[in-house]
């Protein structure tokens, strides 16, 4: 009886024991996880640098405060910055290093075009089981996705349905002025672009200066930008049409709506009404930089500042910049690009309902994914905390701020003050590209965005006709949305469409 | 029935096989064959490898590690079809002829100049001016040429300068003029490699014997007349290998067009190198990419045989 009173025992001690580390769910994310190991971080404009004697503004250097903390608190991770990947070369490095199993854990990738193609080939990790987690960085926070802007999270989600990038800032785009020639020639800043027509006009007849300085030598800050500023006006109207997937954010039209209202014939690139937008396109051209085939962004930049164009068309990470150059020898400012009204064209809405446009959205530096080798590597979890501890609102904030080139877009995070004086004039903007991901040919993969900007070169400088543009544009858009619903296995039979 | 490795003669003395001979050949010569090795190993790594790997997954649907199809030719039935493909095919073409032509005469006119310069050290002056600029990095000398060909670049300063302004554009941006440009990169084309192809023909040059230039100034010759039918015919040597090497490296690239256009206006300056690297790295069509590869392969072999097999040189220079 004894004995088996001692048994007895035996067994409660061992239980209990045993009890307390299967009733104690393993803590994956937070201060207490036993997180270990050597992750890496690429992180393009926020990669910290050393101030230098020939810097013209302070560069960023938060980015090393955050990871000291973050160290401190998990003693066992070491994280390690990636420095001296040439912008340019961005995309291409991450590319090789990602197929190869040794991107860093941490990765920026640009979210609606080389995550696409990234995500596609298997080579990131999904992040929405983790985006519904709480994020233990963030008091009281019940899901990780809850402080992320649902508008952001829509635009950025992969035809696939998923959310690979961690997004935590917006960049902005505009057109700076010269403004002591507005002055001088009693300009205003226009509102639409009719207006917008005019004053480039009275600058041309003025004669000394190039009204606009634009680049076609290079697509992003050209081509790319001009597309989605002169459709989004024009599709703005057939909105409602489009927007129609349930499913999919209401309003936003994602890209699978685009396909959808490609298929349906809503969006065509014969209509009338994009053939509207070719036109215009030349139209504005006549007041761009000569030779503006052979400039590069950067070229178009230097025409701006040193006083040869009275405007150019950029973004918020040049506002550092233009600041403290010391070529610009005139008073500056910023409006976002006047949209293409009724006025233009029976297609577009009347004034006052599209407000002045803005681009970017989640195009920033703030966009960070995972790997699948971190997973093989075992340092997934750690990559997630980081990523967790970066997007808290007392760490990101900061981290913006410093840089000082982008909006947040972490809910919590106000946004830094001489960015909102120059971009947040509230009732005048609109961010296209968290209504509309116009026009289509900007969403397929790549090569697709490429052969059509090619197509725009040849049309814009004069060796093809309008027809011939449209009739490549549409045999390109056919390509395009024909891949993208093929390889995202999208179904529209329910809409009538086989 | 099995050869033996080594087998009695008629007199019954021992003949070494072809086996045995190499062994102790390479036994004999085993610090040169070690010497060798990693060179060996690095090629077979870094060249053979991906060339081969290149091949095999030229006939495949690759976009990176993890996915894979077996396509047969279906990339190389694309790139016939694809029009970006087709015009860098023209615009190669055109390269490789004129930058044939350049190599072929510029830097053998900066040789025969040199060499015909009577005082030796005046000589050593020149050579050394040409052979500098190659230490200049390429990057450096496209970034300065890009300064040049831009809107409000050098050339046009100079054009206007001259009171030539109607003639000013921008060179690169322009479909009529971006390739012109991209060829006259280099001018006069005795950097990069011009000076090698310079130092080739200054040692050919120099290797001919005086007594064919004494003999053929007895018989009255010009100097003109000499280059034509002493320099030349005796240089053929240099000329083909300069022909080959300017080949495999024209058509292998597409530097200055990645760093200076991106292959625009339009297609304006595309090649195949470049379109290659585009779908290889941009567009992660690593399959498609590596049919473009072999390609290139194929015609630089191609043009190789033909040079090695048609082009005869009056003179072959052997190693002894």
């Amino acid at each position: 009886m004894k004995g088996k009173w001692i048994v007895m025992v035996l067994v409660v001690v061992l239980a209990m024991s045993i009890t307390p580390g299967w009733a104690q769910e393993k803590t994956m994310f937070g201060p207490e996880a036993d997180l270990k190991g050597t992750i890496s971080i690429y992180a393009r404009s926020y990669t910290p640098l050393e101030p230098t004697a020939a810097d013209r503004w302070p560069p960023p250097t938060y980015l090393w405060t955050i990871i000291e903390e973050y160290e401190k608190i998990h003693p066992n991770v070491h994280v390690k910055i990636i420095q001296g990947v040439a912008s340019g070369e961005a995309v291409t490095w991450t590319q090789t290093r990602l197929v190869s199993g040794t991107a860093p854990e941490v990765c920026w990738g640009q979210s609606r075009s080389d995550v696409y193609v990234w995500a596609r080939s298997g080579l990131l990790v999904a992040m929405d089981p983790y985006l519904n987690m709480p994020n233990p960085y963030i008091p009281g926070n019940k899901k990780w996705i809850d402080i992320l802007d649902p508008s952001v999270i829509a635009t950025i989600r992969a035809p696939d349905g998923k959310v690979y990038t961690i997004n935590g800032d917006l960049v902005t785009t505009g057109i700076l002025y010269n403004a002591d020639i507005f002055k001088e020639l009693g300009l205003t800043e226009p509102k639409i672009w009719a207006d917008f027509m005019t004053v480039l006009g009275k600058i041309e007849s003025a004669g000394h200066i190039i009204p606009m300085s634009f680049q076609g030598a290079e697509k992003d800050m050209g081509w790319t930008w001009l597309a989605r500023f002169i459709y989004y006006p024009l599709y703005r109207p057939l909105m409602d049409k489009m927007d129609v997937i349930p499913e999919e954010k209401p309003g936003l039209v994602t890209r699978k709506e685009m396909a959808l209202a490609w298929k349906k014939g809503i969006e065509t690139i014969t209509s009338d009404r994009f053939k509207t937008g070719v036109q215009l396109q030349k139209e504005f051209s006549q007041y761009w930089s000569p030779g503006f085939l052979g400039l590069t962004a950067s070229m178009a930049y230097d025409q701006f500042v040193t006083g040869k164009a009275a405007m150019h068309l950029n973004g918020s990470w040049q506002i550092q910049a233009i600041k403290a150059d010391p070529y610009r020898k005139f008073n500056w400012g910023m409006f976002p690009f006047p949209p293409i009204t009724s006025e233009t064209s029976p297609y577009a809405s009347e004034p006052g309902v599209v407000k002045g446009l803005t681009l970017g959205g989640p195009s920033a530096g703030f966009q960070f994914n995972v790997p699948v080798s971190a997973k093989d590597e075992g340092l997934l979890e750690e990559a997630v905390d980081f990523l967790m501890f970066l997007t808290a609102p007392q760490n990101a904030g900061p981290l913006i701020a410093d840089l000082g080139s982008y909006m947040p877009s972490i809910k919590g995070i106000e946004p830094p003050e001489e960015l909102k004086a120059v971009f947040y004039k509230p009732g005048e903007a609109e961010f296209i590209d968290l209504k509309m991901l116009s026009p289509g040919y900007l969403n397929g993969p790549k090569e697709a965005i490429d052969l059509c900007y090619k197509t725009w070169q040849l049309f814009i400088g004069e060796q093809i006709s309008t027809e011939q543009a449209v009739s490549q544009w549409n045999k390109d858009m056919d390509y395009i949305w024909n891949k993208m619903i093929q390889e995202s296995e999208w179904d529209f039979s329910k809409y009538g469409v086989k | 029935m099995l050869r033996p490795f080594s087998t009695l003669d008629q007199k019954g003395e021992k003949i070494l096989s072809k086996r045995d001979s190499l062994l102790r050949l390479v036994c004999k010569n085993k610090f040169i064959y070690i010497s060798l090795l990693p060179t060996f190993v690095l090629l077979i790594i870094f060249r053979y490898y991906p060339a081969f790997s290149a091949l095999y997954h030229s006939l495949f649907e690759w976009r990176g590690v993890r996915t894979e199809q077996f396509v047969g030719f279906a990339n190389f039935v694309e790139m016939f079809k694809d029009f970006e493909f087709q015009t860098s095919l023209k615009n190669i073409a055109i390269i490789t002829v004129t930058r044939v032509m350049i190599s072929l005469t510029f830097p053998l006119l900066a040789a025969e100049l040199t060499f015909n310069l009577r005082n030796l050290r005046t000589q050593y002056v020149y050579r050394t001016m040409f052979v500098v600029p190659m230490v200049v990095p390429v990057i450096v000398t496209l970034l300065l040429w890009g300064f040049i060909y831009r809107p409000d670049g050098l050339l046009n300063a100079i054009l206007e300068a001259l009171g030539l302004g109607y003639l000013c554009r921008s060179w690169l941006g322009n479909f009529n003029t971006a390739l012109p440009a991209i060829i006259f990169i280099g001018f006069p084309w005795i950097a990069g490699l011009g000076t090698f192809a310079y130092l080739i023909y200054l040692a050919g040059l120099q290797a001919i014997p005086e007594s064919l230039f004494e003999a053929s100034t007895l018989d009255g010759a010009t100097r003109i007349q000499q280059i034509f039918s002493i320099d030349i015919p005796l240089l053929m040597g240099q000329i083909k290998l300069i022909l080959i090497l300017t080949i495999i490296v024209v058509v292998q690239s597409y530097y200055i067009q990645l760093v200076l256009t991106e292959g625009g206006p339009g297609y304006a300056t595309m090649v195949p190198g470049l379109h290659m690297y585009y779908n290889t790295f941009s567009y992660f069509r690593m399959g498609y990419g590596c049919a473009v590869g072999t390609f290139l392969f194929a015609i630089i072999f191609t043009l190789t045989v033909i040079n090695r097999r048609y082009i005869r040189s009056a003179v072959e220079f052997e190693a002894k």
